[in-house]
């Protein structure tokens, strides 16, 4: 058996019902950009925390229904992020119990620098939800997934279930839009 | 900012990511070691309240010849991510009320108070306020539910409230799995001093409960009721006699129900 650093999502996932280790390796693989999208999604950095936390557990408890397409679990966790942050209420009432029991952070943890480098992340984040404000859900997916995120259009197919097709068209009728609503800034794009 | 220009990517520090990391791997393997704003603190006073109107929520085995084939006398330790895993089903099942009934059941009651496992099965119970409990029963390869409003029974009427070294049995409900096989999940309080019980029933086993909280927890397979319990304390093993409360019906399996009472 290969070493957990060297294991593919799959082995990793198919090993995470007797191996705790396995389900670790998996989070520090990708728990960064799990949580770098439910920021971007939610514009709001610790509630992408807990959100990022439910997405592993939900991860975890869908894990047999799992099937890679291509050993990387990103985009399936991508697809799983998607959904706790569509219904983050739910979300955060489903696992309610589960964030109690989160270890209470040490004092002295967050400095006034790092403070102030979230507060001005979450503007950005402000900004960005906002800019894409006017699009349908579907296609603010699709737009955070492969602009923001940098997802191939198959990777954000799997990631929402949904054709390729529907990817290239959503993600064009995103940037139609967005001419329509901000032209002086999609001639910059364009050029 | 256009839709073109990406946010900044936000990153966790190196220490908030091992916490998160260290916590979802206790999570999923059932080992709880930090606890905080008193998810299981609840008192066993708050349970135990007459007039309660409790919700009980089964998720029951498939049939198979002995739906309790797995089911342990004593409870065991959970597999992995067993209980994280029964705790958001109830919450779920809890919060996702039939069409023809009222929402709202969980809120509130969400905080565990207590869980018991025995080999697959997981037995759960919130509390959270003195007018509302929720327990859930969750075994392997489910494919029914079952939510049963019953009463919340108190001996004479009265809040069973233990004295220090003794036991309560403040509810005994009698529910059924998929196949039909009776089992009878019991529910109540210890005093304090208390520090293991094992209850004796009317067929002659012994069924070693869950103790915590000031609150335990056992089920069993059949219908037999509680006739005494032998009491661990610091001074040694005591046996008191039950006079257990008579059984409250449960749901039959293959239904979905659940209603809001006033414990009448």
């Amino acid at each position: 058996m290969p070493a957990l650093s060297e294991a593919s999502d799959s082995d990793l996932m198919a090993m995470t019902g007797s191996e705790p280790e396995a389900f670790g390796e998996l989070l520090k693989r990708h728990s960064r950009s799990v949580y770098a999208y439910c920021a971007r999604r939610t514009g709001n950095l610790d509630l992408a925390e807990d959100l990022t936390s439910i997405v592993f557990m939900e991860a975890f408890r869908r894990r047999r229904k799992l099937q890679l397409s291509n050993a990387i679990a990103l985009p399936w966790l991508f697809g799983v992020a998607n959904n706790v942050v569509r219904n983050a209420d739910r979300s955060l009432r489903r696992y309610r119990s589960a964030l109690r029991r989160l270890p209470i952070p040490a004092s002295g943890v967050s400095s006034e620098e790092g403070t102030m480098e979230r507060l001005g992340a979450q503007e950005a984040f402000a900004r960005a939800l906002e800019a894409i404000s006017t699009l349908t859900q579907a296609e603010q997916d699709v737009v955070v997934l492969v602009l923001w995120s940098e997802f191939t259009y198959a990777d954000a197919a799997t990631a929402l279930g949904i054709p390729v097709g529907t990817v290239r068209s959503r993600l064009a009728s995103a940037r139609a839009k967005f001419k329509e609503s901000a032209p002086v800034i999609s001639t910059t794009i364009t050029q | 900012m256009n839709i073109l220009e990406t946010p900044p990517f936000p990153t966790l520090s190196d220490f908030r990511l091992s916490t998160r990391q260290e916590h979802l791997v206790q999570e999923i393997t059932g080992r709880r070691r930090n606890r905080r704003r008193g998810g299981l603190a609840l008192g066993g006073g708050a349970l135990v309240a007459s007039g309660v109107t409790t919700a009980l929520l089964v998720l029951a085995v498939p049939g198979t010849a002995n739906a309790f084939e797995a089911w342990t006398v004593a409870p065991t330790a959970p597999a992995f991510g067993q209980v994280s895993s029964a705790e958001a089903t109830c919450e779920t099942g809890a919060t996702t009320p039939p069409p023809d009934k009222t929402a709202g059941l969980a809120t509130g009651a969400a905080q565990v108070s207590l869980v018991d496992v025995r080999g697959p099965f997981t037995l759960v119970l919130f509390g959270a306020n003195s007018s509302m409990t929720l327990m859930c029963a969750n075994g392997p390869s489910i494919n029914s539910s079952t939510q049963v409003n019953s009463q919340m029974s108190s001996i004479a009427g009265q809040p069973a409230l233990p004295e220090a070294g003794q036991l309560a049995v403040d509810r005994l409900q009698a529910e059924s799995a998929n196949d039909g096989q009776a089992y009878t999940i019991a529910e109540g309080s210890v005093g304090s001093g208390v520090t293991a019980a094992t209850l004796v029933l009317s067929d002659g086993s012994d069924v070693v409960t869950t103790t915590g909280n000031g609150l335990f927890l056992a089920w069993w397979p059949g219908s037999a009721v509680v006739t005494s319990a032998t009491l661990t304390t610091a001074t040694g093993t005591t046996t008191q006699p039950i006079n257990s409360p008579s059984l409250d019906a449960g749901g039959s399996s293959n239904t979905v129900e659940r209603s809001i009472g006033d414990g009448q």
